[in-house]
């Protein structure tokens, strides 16, 4: 169930006794723009790290405990050309607890508490909590080169996409924005971010609606009309494939692929395109897992992924630098295999069973299903549920598969190469 | 078939062990779509050492060998198991630990013949030549992504100090080399000492109905015939009783960004292996999080010094035949990390953090945690097979942390925390040009 609490604020309620929990999401949402990427970034860690009622790390830690163990956090990430920061707190359901804590309406006041009395003081971000977190950050920022396989993603992802583009920037941010933000221009950029957000709230629970309702109302938010964000990110084709090669002192060297796809999220051949994708490197019997690993001995990972709010379609493994030539040849062949169609019956009607399987599993976790409601919410016209989902996947045909391969184009090729040290 | 009620939890478990020895729980879960399986032998990278079934000189094996068994279960004479699984919509996979190898699967349909499917393969061993020896470059693959991992590497170098003879030191999957020497018969020999049905157990939860699901796995068991089992004997190396082996230090250079540090303590007493153990290790759970968790005045004085970070955690493993606690982050200075986290766990019976009301606050917040890990089919599954307490399983818990009192807390903790036993491992960024 939805409600407009106000013009750009909604509730979504989905009331469900299957769990043990109950999970609140508030998202905002805003176009991803490189320069605020950074700033919400760190609002993330500063809000996540202490508020006017709890202002260390352990009175918050001690309000956490005392709501039984709930757990909280905010964090930013993109999706397509969306900027989201999502505040979660999941809470245990009272039924299980003794006497009564009304966890629930406690856990929402907590929020608002956190949301709308941060630590902060004449127009500025406490200076002791905003410095500590913007170092944290820089750190962190500094040490992802240290996860090869995230590391080789990212870069993956800057030869890919246009230079001047907003998918440059990582849904985190970068450092050198790091290095232009203040308490004061950080807290301005809150206010900013409070008044035109698109704001979205979900609840997923054993839920009473009349319970729920006024606690959100009566949060200080004011009308505001939705911001323009075009979700998809389109660019257009590179006439030859962009390649790039970088040596580390590592012993496994990565090797990442991009290539571009015409299709998007629950659009017209979406479908089709979840089952090449499953086909060509999504799940264990796919033809790169059964060709780069399996057959070949070359990887212990090698799969495929698509990202349907950018178009994109990414192959990721892990190999010996000497075997680089005939990893991409195997993985050539096998997108290839697709195009024309040789590829075994068993392979789609498994990579089917997987997919539905796969849809129906995540109605076990209230992660996804706050998610799902989510997305809902940014597609409206998209119509997602088991059933259509299930029919969807069981109509596509051999010859389907074909041709969606036949729209996958490579644009870059990235290799982490390691040399002996 | 016994049936166990659990009326706070809201729950009903289903157990048997079977004329062949496999010890069987079935737990289902109202509303869930999904049903998830694990099958667990209580062989890992840690029993390299044993006497094989229906022999009496105990043998050494490759390291690595329990991984690389898990790894080759999967073919089968006639076909892959992934297959079979993904004929029927479900998703496989397996997994190797220090003591235990679990093969899973999930799915929302066709439940018979994946559980069928499962206990199948994992009963029906088949290892070539050629089999093994194309699997050597995948598993070497997979030891080479870890290498290059910088917490990997931290977590074993602290084992490594603690353990300079246990094979718990060792990786699970062996090594690039050791890998090389494994053959069929060895497969063959290690297989049929420790995946005999009396030294297993098949956990099920989820969707499921619990006559007909017994049904299903008695008749698969009844129609197949396994050798008669002896318990098993394993051989561990002597370890000093008073930790005085421990290396106490060491530090290994690595192109990393940050310093990494990380504090071990071996615990020199075994857990006793009934309710007791589950009550000590939650004792213990509880004395780390009022000194070291995020409510602690300890963890705010530490992090607002920036000596410690979000990446900031300790784990405590209790295990067969070897228990530890570590404490590791990341930290601009290791030393000055390691020197803070020594000098809590020094000062600790005097510790202004040990109080009853910081001891209500940890214990109502583990007692959340807790319930929060009920809505996963999955942590179940692995927290209820990883609990080696006997009939104290996962479902004890709550009535546990209910009665523990401060004084327990602190009696359990001067049994097991011994300050000879600690010890320190750092990884410090080496110079290098790829930053």
């Amino acid at each position: 169930m939805r409600k407009t609490l106000a013009d750009g604020i909604y509730l979504n309620l989905i009331p469900t006794k299957q769990f043990k929990t109950i999970r609140v999401v508030i998202r905002f949402i805003a176009p991803l723009e490189r320069a605020t990427a950074t700033q919400r970034s760190l609002l993330a860690s500063i809000l996540e790290a202490n508020s006017a009622d709890y202002p260390t790390q352990a009175d918050l830690a001690a309000k956490l405990q005392e709501m039984y163990g709930a757990s909280f956090n905010i964090g930013a990430f993109k999706e397509g050309n969306a900027h989201i920061l999502s505040v979660e707190l999941n809470l245990v359901n009272d039924r299980y607890l003794h006497g009564e804590p009304h966890l629930l309406k406690t856990g929402i006041d907590f929020l608002r508490r956190i949301l709308f009395h941060p630590h902060a003081l004449e127009g500025a971000f406490d200076a002791t909590t905003f410095n500590r977190e913007r170092d944290n950050m820089a750190n962190y920022l500094r040490s992802i080169v240290d996860d090869k396989q995230s590391y080789a993603a990212i870069q993956l992802d800057k030869l890919y996409f246009d230079a001047d583009s907003d998918q440059q920037v990582t849904g985190y941010g970068s450092l050198d924005d790091l290095a232009q933000i203040d308490p004061a221009s950080l807290w301005d950029y809150y206010q900013h971010l409070l008044a035109h957000d698109r704001i979205e709230i979900s609840v997923l629970g054993d839920i009473d609606e009349a319970e729920v309702v006024p606690d959100f109302a009566a949060f200080p938010l004011e009308a505001r009309p939705l911001p323009d964000v075009k979700l998809f990110y389109q660019q257009p084709l590179v006439p030859d494939v962009q390649e790039q090669t970088k040596k580390q002192e590592i012993v496994q060297s990565k090797l990442d692929l991009a290539y571009q796809i015409e299709d998007y999220f629950y659009g017209p051949h979406y479908y089709e395109l979840l089952v090449t994708n499953g086909m060509f490197g999504g799940n264990p019997l796919s033809l790169l897992f059964a060709n780069v690993r399996e057959k070949a001995s070359l990887a212990y990972y090698a799969s495929s992924n698509i990202d349907a709010f950018r178009g994109l379609m990414t192959v990721q493994c892990g190999i010996d630098a000497q075997n680089k030539e005939q990893v991409l040849a195997i993985i050539k062949d096998q997108l290839h295999d697709l195009q024309t169609g040789h590829f075994a019956a068993a392979l789609l009607q498994q990579t089917q069973a997987d997919l539905i399987n796969h849809y129906n599993s995540a109605l076990d976790s209230p992660r996804y299903l706050t998610s799902q409601a989510f997305y809902k919410t940014l597609v409206p016209e998209a119509v997602i549920d088991a059933h259509t989902f299930e029919k969807g996947i069981l109509q596509v045909t051999a010859q389907q598969v074909q041709e969606r391969a036949q729209t996958i184009r490579l644009q870059a090729i990235y290799f982490l190469e390691g040399e002996a040290n | 078939m016994e049936k166990q009620i659990y009326a706070r939890l809201g729950e009903t478990l289903y157990s048997e062990t079977l004329a062949n020895g496999l010890q069987v729980h079935l737990l289902p879960r109202k509303g869930y779509h999904k049903t998830y399986a694990m099958f667990t032998t209580h062989y890992g990278s840690i029993d390299n050492e044993f006497v094989p079934i229906g022999t009496d000189k105990p043998v050494h094996v490759p390291d690595g060998i329990a991984h690389f068994l898990e790894h080759k279960m999967f073919d089968q004479k006639d076909h892959d198991v992934f297959e079979t699984f993904g004929k029927y919509g479900a998703d496989s996979n397996a997994f190797t630990s220090y003591t235990r190898t679990s093969y899973l699967f999930s799915c929302t349909d066709h439940v018979k013949q994946n559980l069928e499917t499962l206990l199948d393969f994992v009963q029906e061993p088949y290892f070539t030549e050629q089999s093994v020896n194309k699997e050597k470059g995948i598993i070497a693959q997979e030891i080479q992504m870890y290498e290059d991992d910088p917490n990997w590497q931290l977590f074993s170098g602290i084992l490594a100090n603690l353990y300079p003879q246990h094979p718990v030191r060792l990786d699970i999957a062996g090594t690039v080399d050791s890998i090389q020497a494994i053959t069929p018969d060895e497969l063959y020999t290690a297989y049929n000492t420790f995946y005999n049905p009396s030294n297993m157990d098949l956990f099920v939860t989820g969707k499921l109905v619990p006559d007909e699901m017994m049904g299903w796995i008695r008749a698969n068991q009844e129609a197949k015939e396994f050798p008669q089992a002896a318990p098993i004997q394993r051989f561990y190396p002597t370890e000093a009783e008073d930790g005085s082996d421990i290396l106490p230090y060491r530090v290994l250079e690595m192109s990393v960004q940050r310093p990494k540090s990380i504090v071990g303590l071996k615990g020199l007493h075994r857990f006793p292996e009934d309710e007791n153990g589950l009550k000590d290790e939650l004792a213990l759970n509880l004395l780390f999080q009022m000194l070291f968790g995020s409510s602690s005045k300890n963890y705010t004085r530490l992090y607002d010094a920036g000596t410690i970070d979000d990446s900031f955690g300790y784990e405590i493993d209790v295990d067969r035949s070897f228990n530890f606690a570590t404490i590791s982050g990341d930290a601009n200075n290791a030393q000055e990390f390691s020197d803070a986290i020594i000098d809590i766990l020094e000062h600790y019976p005097d510790s202004p953090e040990l109080t009853n009301s910081h001891l209500q606050h940890v214990e109502r917040g583990t007692i959340g945690k807790y319930l929060q890990s009920w809505n996963s089919l999955e942590a179940v599954a692995n927290q209820f097979t990883d609990t080696n307490f006997g009939d104290a399983n996962l479902f004890e818990v709550l009535p546990i942390l209910d009665s523990l009192t401060l004084d327990d807390i602190k009696h359990t903790a001067a049994h097991y925390i011994d300050l000879d036993a600690l010890s320190v491992f750092h990884i410090l960024p080496k110079d290098t040009t790829t930053a």
